[in-house]
């Protein structure tokens, strides 16, 4: 396999890493947006959609495409019962606080699903099998790789006309711009922060599930996913839609290449210093238009 | 105002002052005296990272980062170079207070979540350095065979005399950030929190200031970290990780931010109930996990502050249904 | 009359009988500390080992215990944490009269304790894989001082490296590429890997490393393949395992693939799936117990733990959790030969002779505290959900 190849494969195995990094991104910026804090319990999220599908497909023996979409609706209702009980009922709005609430908040999904589930990673069936697929330019994939990204690209672009086009969709940009005018205008406030922990649930559940088949999942694969998904929202400016795309897909090729021609060792120090690198020099992010600050 | 604030706080530390002194006769398990010397070590990292968080209103979550480099500078010096005990820790605190300017200063430039990230990753790129370095810091296998630090003939060897030593560092890291929050710099610590557009204004160097608490933060950490190395004598990177730095966090936030016997207590508190609820066994990480967002949904302000706040509203009410 | 003496049958009766189960229960038990990694990342193994050891105790309380005195596991979590892992050691110690101590789980944790045991003098059984800890001097200003107190169940890592090797160059396998997870067991491998291999004159041409929480490793695996190896060595535990071995499968690699002696648990198929065909790796016997020679001294004992085993939990035993049995069967031996003192009883493990464990033939000695050879790894074979013995 000559460097031509192997460059290839790098770039395709990024993109697919990409790809979950990104969903995962705009998670967080959906509670970003509607909120202004950071929510860890989204790595739980990611790890709690793959033991679901797990064992809905593994144990119970449900059909696939039926259990993908009752695991994801079980975790955006997790994540529902998240805002209105704890986060809704937190005396303090400060953010440092809130955030720290969803800490405290995934550790008790990460307990509970280390109790339900034990410890032991285990493999979810890949969609539809696992024979390689040989592409062009000498990259080799198998069809678990495309369902990461058809299923990405629809997600993207279902949320991009819900967003533009519903009415809820439009409500929940409004409360992300001017809670008080939003709520002015008749829109229910807590109603669109309890849908976007909802929908942040959904998603992570989703990113946990594609990428199970490849990467075998268990009660804590969230947390470095759910990290990096992070950072890959912080590249890309945090809260901006296409700034977590752009940010998912440019961590996950830094990370793949880095990994293939640099040196393996020191992969995950080289994307977070690059990282580190394009904060210092535009310090809202590649897309980002920076957070406003009341004076 | 501030003679009432001097004299409850002389008040403060020589209650410390005392409780540290006598402890000994009360406590005779090494159980017991571990987990006082881990809370103590924690409290040190807590009581300069409150500086950050709860004066100056900035954010880390990397600080296990500056903790981890004061072990291995004091570890790698005194085993692998020979270096003097006392020495390596205080060039081991000067080098973390270098590493923290040289991060912080482009950190502290940016606001808001874009500064946890930055801090997050320093994190994490100094946790891999710890394990990729291999000649200096033993890698992954960690550092063996550290030497227990000594005054003269007296070997700080055991858990008792550890209990001293380390609880002394935790009277004159909370006296020293005392000192400070009283003086000119606190107040313009708190001036920065408060609104850095307004401080700006007022003249002062809100840029400069904040990199200069970020500094002092590390290097409390650097020394707690020291502390750690030559008492449990075995370093690892293992120890040094997210966790960690989230743990501190959340050690200023549940004791108070801003508080300065806040952080003793957090630290106390949090690391306490993470050994007590060892007998709920494995269910100890949901029951952790609850007692957090208990205090953080209930007592936002801190334990300590949460209840000193209910006790006088208690008054308050008292004295309205008195009338 | 008759009530009066009905009275006093009742007396004597409770008496003799109060008298009668004090005297078999009069015997305090000897209380055993077991520490592991009960939470935390290296939690799976941690409780598996654990069940393993409370088999262990289960077996000898239930055939009466030692001298008649009933065996007591004093629980500790290292939460999979050095610091945690040196508390919950002081945590234990508290009560003083446990004798010896088994555990822990992770090497990191061990070598954090290993100071603190030997000042407290009271021997440790431990199951964690490093060499390093019995390798590594306690002063580096004393190359001599190795631990007298400590010992260590698992064969080392260096002889596990050594059969794969040595399966290698029975099989014209002479250039590899040594994939390796990206913390202490995995850069332990490396090395190892520089040492043995050359013996056995096999060649590393490649050397690749990931995180352990890594997704994907075909850039890595790209990289080895394009220097045209005759085989691939992964080195690493977890869920890695398997997607090493999916990797290899989707790039449709052809050189069979090696992994470590940790990989012989059924966990490994759980995250291989069939990508596990055709695996080989370094084992201890007990997951081919049925498929041993009845001639094999090991075969009846280990073929008991693992029906005992799979009866008591209902799931096959992984590779692990025969260390965790053998720590606690020793442990056990020695206290039935020297009684509960803690010098005694390290003395009387220092001088087990060919005692037939689960993980092999222990003969332990003043210079090797660990006691297993290369001739007690076998190599085998995933297959079809199982294992299969190589020759």
């Amino acid at each position: 396999m000559d460097l031509s190849q192997q460059i290839a494969q790098y770039i395709i195995t990024g993109l697919t890493i990409g790809a979950i990094y990104a969903i995962v991104a705009i998670g967080f910026n959906i509670i970003h947006n509607a909120t202004g804090i950071v929510n860890f319990a989204q790595c739980e999220f990611i790890s709690l959609g793959g033991m679901f599908m797990y064992t809905l497909v593994v144990h119970i023996n449900v059909n696939m495409i039926i259990s993908f979409f009752i695991s994801m609706a079980a975790v955006a209702l997790i994540g529902a019962l998240i805002e209105r009980g704890p986060i809704r009922h937190a005396r303090s709005k400060e953010i440092i606080i809130l955030i720290f609430l969803t800490v405290g908040i995934s550790g008790v999904l990460r307990g509970a699903a280390q109790e339900a589930w034990g410890t032991d990673n285990v493999g979810v069936p890949a969609f539809s099998g696992e024979n390689p697929i040989h592409l062009p330019l000498g990259a080799v994939i198998v069809p678990q790789h495309i369902w990461v990204f058809a299923i990405t690209v629809l997600v993207v672009v279902l949320l991009h006309y819900f967003f533009k086009k519903t009415l809820m969709g439009k409500a929940m940009r409004a409360t992300a711009v001017d809670r008080k005018a939003a709520a002015l205008v008749g829109i229910s406030v807590n109603r669109m922060i309890l849908l976007s922990f909802a929908f942040s649930g959904g998603l992570g559940a989703v990113a946990g599930m594609i990428i199970a088949p490849i990467s075998t999942t268990s009660y804590d694969t969230g947390i470095m996913l759910g990290l990096k998904g992070f950072a890959a929202a912080i590249l890309g400016g945090y809260g901006n839609f296409a700034g977590a795309i752009v940010g998912g897909i440019i961590l996950g090729i830094l990370e793949s290449l880095g990994a293939g021609l640099i040196s393996s060792q020191y992969k995950d120090a080289i994307a977070f210093f690059i990282l580190l690198m394009v904060l210092f020099l535009k310090p809202t992010g590649i897309l980002g238009y920076g957070e406003s600050e009341r004076v | 105002m501030s003679i009432f604030f001097k004299h409850k706080d002389i008040f403060g530390f020589a209650i410390l002052a005392i409780f540290i002194i006598i402890l000994p006769v009360f406590v005779e398990s090494k159980y017991h005296y571990i987990v006082l010397n881990v809370i103590g070590l924690n409290t040190i990292v807590v009581v300069g990272l409150n500086l950050l968080i709860g004066f100056a209103g900035q954010i880390s979550l990397g600080h296990a980062a500056f903790y981890g480099l004061g072990s291995y500078f004091s570890g790698i010096l005194t085993v692998n170079y020979g270096f003097p005990l006392w020495p390596a820790m205080l060039v081991g605190m000067l080098a973390t207070g270098v590493v923290a300017y040289l991060i912080g200063y482009p950190s502290l430039k940016l606001r808001g979540h874009y500064l946890v990230m930055a801090t997050l990753g320093f994190g994490i790129i100094i946790k891999i350095l710890m394990g990729e370095l291999e000649q200096f810091t033993g890698g992954h296998d960690g550092l063996i065979g550290i030497p227990q630090l000594a005054i003269g003939g007296l070997i700080f060897d055991n858990d008792l005399k550890n209990f001293y030593l380390i609880w002394s560092f935790v009277f004159f890291s909370m006296l020293t950030a005392k000192n400070l929050i009283n003086s000119r710099v606190g107040r313009a610590l708190r001036a920065v929190h408060g609104s850095e557009v307004a401080a700006n204004a007022l003249g002062i160097n809100t840029a400069d200031y904040k990199v200069k608490v970020f500094v002092l933060s590390a290097m409390f950490a650097s020394i707690s970290g020291s502390l750690y190395a030559h008492y449990i004598t075995f370093i690892s990177p293992s120890s040094y990780d997210f966790y960690y730095s989230i743990q501190v966090v959340t050690m200023v936030i549940v004791g108070g931010m801003g508080s300065l016997w806040g952080s003793l207590f957090g630290a106390g508190v949090l690391t306490f109930i993470s050994e007590a609820l060892h007998f709920a066994k494995q269910y100890h990480i949901i029951a952790y996990g609850i007692f957090l967002c208990l205090v953080l949904i209930f007592l936002p302000e801190g334990i300590l502050v949460g209840i000193y706040n209910l006790f006088l509203k208690r008054k308050a009410q008292k004295h309205i249904s008195t009338d | 009359m008759k009530k009066r003496s009905l009275i006093i049958v009742a007396v004597v009766l409770t008496v003799s009988f109060m008298f009668g189960s004090s005297l078999c229960y009069s015997e305090e038990p000897i209380k055993i500390a077991g520490i592991f990694a009960l939470t935390g990342r290296a939690a799976h193994i941690g409780t598996a080992q654990r069940d393993a050891v409370l088999i262990a105790i289960d077996e000898v309380n239930a055939k009466g215990g030692i001298n008649g005195r009933q065996l007591e596991m004093v629980m500790g979590d290292t939460e999979s944490d050095p610091t945690k892992a040196v508390m919950a050691l002081k945590k234990v110690l508290e009560s003083a009269d446990v004798v010896a101590i088994i555990g822990p789980t992770l090497t990191g944790t061990a070598m954090a304790m290993r100071g603190f045991i030997e000042k407290e003098q009271i021997p440790a059984f431990m199951h964690s894989g490093g060499d390093v800890i019995l390798n590594a001097p306690l002063s580096k200003d004393d190359p001599a001082s190795l631990p007298k107190w400590t010992f260590k169940s698992p064969y080392k890592a260096a002889d596990a490296m050594g059969k794969i090797c040595e399966y290698m160059s029975k099989h014209g396998i002479k250039k590899i590429g040594f994939l390796y997870s990206n913390e202490g067991f995995g850069k332990d491998g490396l090395k190892n890997a520089a040492v043995q291999a050359p013996k056995y004159g096999v060649t590393i041409v490649a050397e690749e490393a990931f995180e352990p929480k890594d997704v994907d490793m075909t850039a890595q695996l790209t990289r080895i393949n394009a220097q045209g190896v005759d085989g691939i060595i992964a080195w690493t535990v977890g869920p890695a395992m398997g997607i090493v071995a999916k990797n290899v499968k989707q790039l449709g690699i052809k050189a069979p693939l090696f992994e470590c002696h940790g990989s012989g648990d059924p966990i490994f198929w759980k995250v291989a799936g069939e990508a596990g065909e055709g695996v080989m790796m370094p084992s201890t016997k007990i997951v081919v117990a049925d498929q041993l020679p009845d001639s094999d001294i090991q075969k009846k004992k280990i073929v008991n733990f693992v029906n005992a085993y799979r009866q008591k939990f209902n799931q096959e035993p992984g590779t692990m959790v025969a260390y965790g049995a053998d720590a606690a069967f020793i442990v056990v031996d020695a206290i039935k030969k020297a009684g509960p003192d803690r010098a005694k009883i390290r003395d009387a493990i220092e001088d087990t002779k060919g005692y037939v464990g689960i993980s092999g033939i222990y003969n332990i000695s003043p210079e090797d505290h660990n006691g297993l050879s290369m001739n007690d790894i076998v190599m085998i074979k995933a297959t079809k959900g199982g294992w299969k013995l190589l020759e």
